[in-house]
């Protein structure tokens, strides 16, 4: 379908809203219909792929503004105290940016291999950010090596990072590096 | 006029940040920080401001009409769904006992609910205490903490740090409370901290949570003190927050540690915390019920 450069601006325009909505759904889903499969949900992390793929794929400005909204909204529906995510969603956003000024992952093999390897760091990262909070619990214990939540993040992250980046698609959305390298060129 | 003064900010701030990428990240790391420290601290009582409210109320809400519908779901699927693909030899007759099921299921349901609302009335009859009965609509959107939100919140009498029990055991407190919702940490979380006794031996520690764990421990146990496995673990009435010897559970594992002064306890919940759907909420402690009939 071919639409012109104004509506294809207004498209993007509601890309941020249509993310915070995405994100309000899921939300929606893992804290009502735990039903499903209680060993599932119990396991998953829902706002990691968003914070690596705005760390990835967002400018600065985009990526803080949707950090700090989602965070927010994730902070008020757990019982960890305020701040624990905020700070620690952070730190996640700021790791996959660093990454992306080295290694922009565009494939499905190295959005895995991210995924995989913030899906792991995360595990030590959250004790060490609610310790600061007064409500960790051991940073170097086994039993943050759970193979199964590892998994599970793994595997739903992968797939909500592709559905991220269908949604960026759907709403003529440009990924960070082909804006910085238009810029460059420019 | 405007608008060509307002483009012309655009473009010098666009060249600006672009000839000092570092500043520019010094100065957002900066505003970030600070900001930071003014989030945390703005939220340090576990009180919700007006805009947390709101968002509460629009969360809350949302998800105590979605529990319905995915509760709705759930029954479809458990019935009308497997009913489909067992009848298609008779479609008539696969109509019919679809009908009757769901018709019976409902019915089962509300027999369950009933079941279940009066055990709770009558656990409720029997509490020396005065409590305030709560639907549980959503869980803990974190892996990594155990919480529920019930639907009870400041406008109905709700309190920090009240008690929250089931006709199986003790549930938790009150972490965070909003107008219309409260949101509960189990006493399966890390961060829980509950009075328990011993109840054969009455030897005195304190229930707290595991990560990754339906199990909780119960801590600062003495070496010296008699516990054996399958003890039950109940409240007491310290600091008036639970009716003293309600269950919290069952001892399920007994070791020493390796410093050799206490035990490392493991107690199973009594409580199912996944799978809670009413839940009473103490308003009252025993004491402050005498006081103020």
């Amino acid at each position: 379908m071919y639409l012109q450069t104004s509506q294809q601006k207004t498209i993007r325009s509601v890309n941020p809203l249509i993310m915070v909505g995405l994100f309000v759904g899921l939300l929606l889903i893992r804290t009502t219909a735990f039903w499903i499969s209680p060993s599932l949900f119990s396991n998953w992390d829902l706002l990691l792929p968003f914070m690596l793929y705005f760390g990835q794929r967002r400018p600065l400005f985009e990526g803080l503004l949707l950090w700090f909204i989602l965070s927010h909204l994730y902070s008020l529906n757990s019982v960890a105290p305020m701040g624990v995510f905020v700070v620690y969603y952070l730190i996640l956003f700021v790791i996959a940016r660093l990454i992306s000024e080295a290694f922009f992952a565009t494939e499905g093999i190295q959005i895995l291999g991210l995924i995989s390897v913030l899906a792991v760091s995360s595990r030590f990262i959250l004790p060490l950010v609610a310790k600061g909070f007064n409500s960790g619990w051991p940073i170097w214990s086994w039993r943050n090596l759970h193979l199964g939540m590892i998994f599970t993040n793994i595997v739903l992250g992968w797939i909500c990072y592709r559905g991220l980046s269908f949604v960026d698609k759907i709403t003529f959305k440009d990924a960070r590096q082909i804006l910085d390298l238009g810029e460059g060129l420019a | 006029m405007n608008v060509f003064k307002i483009r012309r900010f655009i473009i010098k701030f666009k060249a600006l940040v672009t000839s000092n990428k570092k500043l520019v990240v010094f100065g957002l790391s900066t505003v970030t920080v600070c900001f930071l420290a003014l989030y945390i601290h703005q939220h340090r009582s576990g009180r919700t401001g007006r805009v947390d409210n709101a968002l509460t109320w629009v969360t809350g809400n949302l998800q105590e009409n979605t529990g319905f519908f995915t509760q709705g779901i759930r029954k479809i699927t458990n019935t009308y769904v497997f009913l489909v693909n067992a009848a298609k030899r008779n479609e008539i007759l696969e109509t019919e006992i679809a009908e009757a099921k769901q018709k019976l299921v409902q019915l089962q349901e509300v027999e369950a609910a009933n079941r279940r609302l009066s055990s709770l009335l009558d656990f409720k009859a029997g509490l020396p205490t005065k409590t305030l009965p709560a639907r549980v609509v959503a869980y803990d959107v974190s892996p990594d903490f155990l919480g529920i939100r019930i639907n009870r919140g400041s406008s109905d009498g709700i309190r920090l740090g009240m008690g929250v029990i089931h006709p199986g055991g003790v549930v938790g407190t009150i972490h965070r409370v909003s107008d219309h919702f409260s949101d509960v940490l189990t006493l399966a979380d890390p961060a829980s901290s509950i009075d328990a006794v011993i109840q054969r031996s009455r030897a005195r520690g304190i229930i707290s949570g595991e990560t990754n764990s339906l199990n909780c421990k119960l801590k600062y146990m003495d070496k010296l003190e008699d516990v054996t496995q399958d003890d039950p673990v109940v409240s007491t009435n310290f600091g008036d927050v639970f009716p003293s010897g309600l269950l919290i559970g069952h001892v399920s594992e007994v070791s020493s540690t390796s410093n050799g002064i206490l035990q490392d306890i493991t107690v199973k919940t009594a409580v199912d915390l996944y799978r809670l759907e009413e839940v009473l909420v103490v308003v009252s402690s025993n004491q402050s019920a005498k006081n103020n009939p």
